[in-house]
């Protein structure tokens, strides 16, 4: 290596990477003794603590299963059909205990329509779709963030109007 | 907590008072702004305290932490490439000001300029060029986290360096008139 190269090498040596922000710092610090504690008492946890969130977080992952799949997170009104909070019941408890960080759909893979023509003469085109949901939550006692995916998959059948 | 007399939650705290701005250089070198580069990092801690579990849960080395950043960035950017799609058409964030090497302790103009350009080289050969110099990995540790031969490492990094001597000698002629 020559000497401007050396040269080059010392003044970027200079240059201080920066540091983590106050509230990095203390959000990793916490998480470490969270994950001391965790790893300290897991018998204890099992019965109390991280057991706790283990079970909560089963439940609410049902109950958002159930969400998801009602049309809770996709804009559809199935309050009717989907009286969580009516019912009082642990699953309600439970998504409160969540916190909903983050939701995302996409569609994972398509593929190239088939054409086919009904009995009546209908020239229609069919073809499936995958559909992925997934749901962030996180767990408001233990920060334990928990992440949901549900796979949907769908047959879309259209009217095929142009060639 | 302690392991054969190592207070676990010391211990972390010390390694990662010294490896946190070596990690973070590169995740900041991965990732578009400060806040996102430590959220990498904390995903990386959990991850790495399961990684440690066989290991008594002792802090880990530098190479198994920047694999595991390495990783998760490109876990993350994937997932974020998709939301993107759907973002881009809303609105953009970018603060000019917002630098993964601190500006507050350069004055010079050589280091400003300096800083500017290592942050616009190909993602490829900054990532080598942040691994050497402020992550402080051999050329061997270099390959073994990107996954390429430690030759390639060596190459990716003077290859870093003479874009960067071409870049500076171009703009001081320009400077100089």
């Amino acid at each position: 290596m020559d000497n401007a190269l050396k040269n080059l090498e010392s003044s970027l040596e200079t240059l201080t990477p920066r540091g983590l922000s106050d509230v990095g710092r203390e959000n990793c610090h916490q998480l470490i003794d969270q994950l001391v504690s965790a790893n300290e008492f897991p018998s204890d946890s099992l019965k109390q603590g991280a057991g706790s969130w283990k079970v909560t977080a089963a439940a609410a992952a049902v109950a958002l299963g159930v969400g998801v799949s009602g049309g809770w997170f996709l804009g559809v009104d199935r309050t009717s059909s989907l009286p969580l909070e009516e019912e009082g019941s642990a699953g309600a408890e439970n998504v409160v205990a969540f916190e909903h960080l983050d939701h995302e759909t996409w569609i994972l893979s398509t593929e190239s329509p088939n054409v086919y023509v009904t009995k009546s003469g209908e020239i229609r085109e069919i073809s499936r779709e995958v559909e992925v949901t997934e749901e962030v939550v996180q767990h408001r006692e233990s920060g334990l963030v928990v992440t949901i995916e549900t796979t949907d998959h769908h047959v879309v059948d259209t009217p095929k109007s142009d060639f | 907590m302690s392991v054969s007399g190592i207070d676990l939650g010391e211990a972390w705290r010390e390694w990662l008072g010294e490896s946190a701005p070596r990690l973070l250089s590169y995740a900041r070198a991965r990732c578009n702004d400060v806040h996102e580069a430590e959220d990498l990092l904390q995903d990386a801690l959990i991850k790495l305290w399961g990684y440690q579990k066989e290991r008594e849960c002792r802090p880990p080395d530098l190479p198994l932490a920047f694999s595991v950043m390495r990783y998760l960035a490109l876990d993350r950017g994937r997932r974020k490439g998709r939301r993107e799609k759907r973002d881009r058409k809303i609105i953009q964030f970018q603060s000019g000001e917002d630098h993964w090497l601190d500006p507050t302790l350069e004055d010079a103009e050589e280091s400003k300029l300096l800083r500017k350009e290592v942050e616009e080289l190909p993602d490829k050969l900054r990532e080598a060029l942040t691994l050497k110099i402020w992550g402080g990995l051999t050329f061997a540790e270099i390959g073994s986290v990107l996954k390429i031969s430690h030759n390639t490492a060596a190459s990716r990094y003077r290859y870093a360096l003479e874009q960067l001597q071409k870049k500076l000698n171009y703009l001081q002629i320009i400077k100089n008139g």
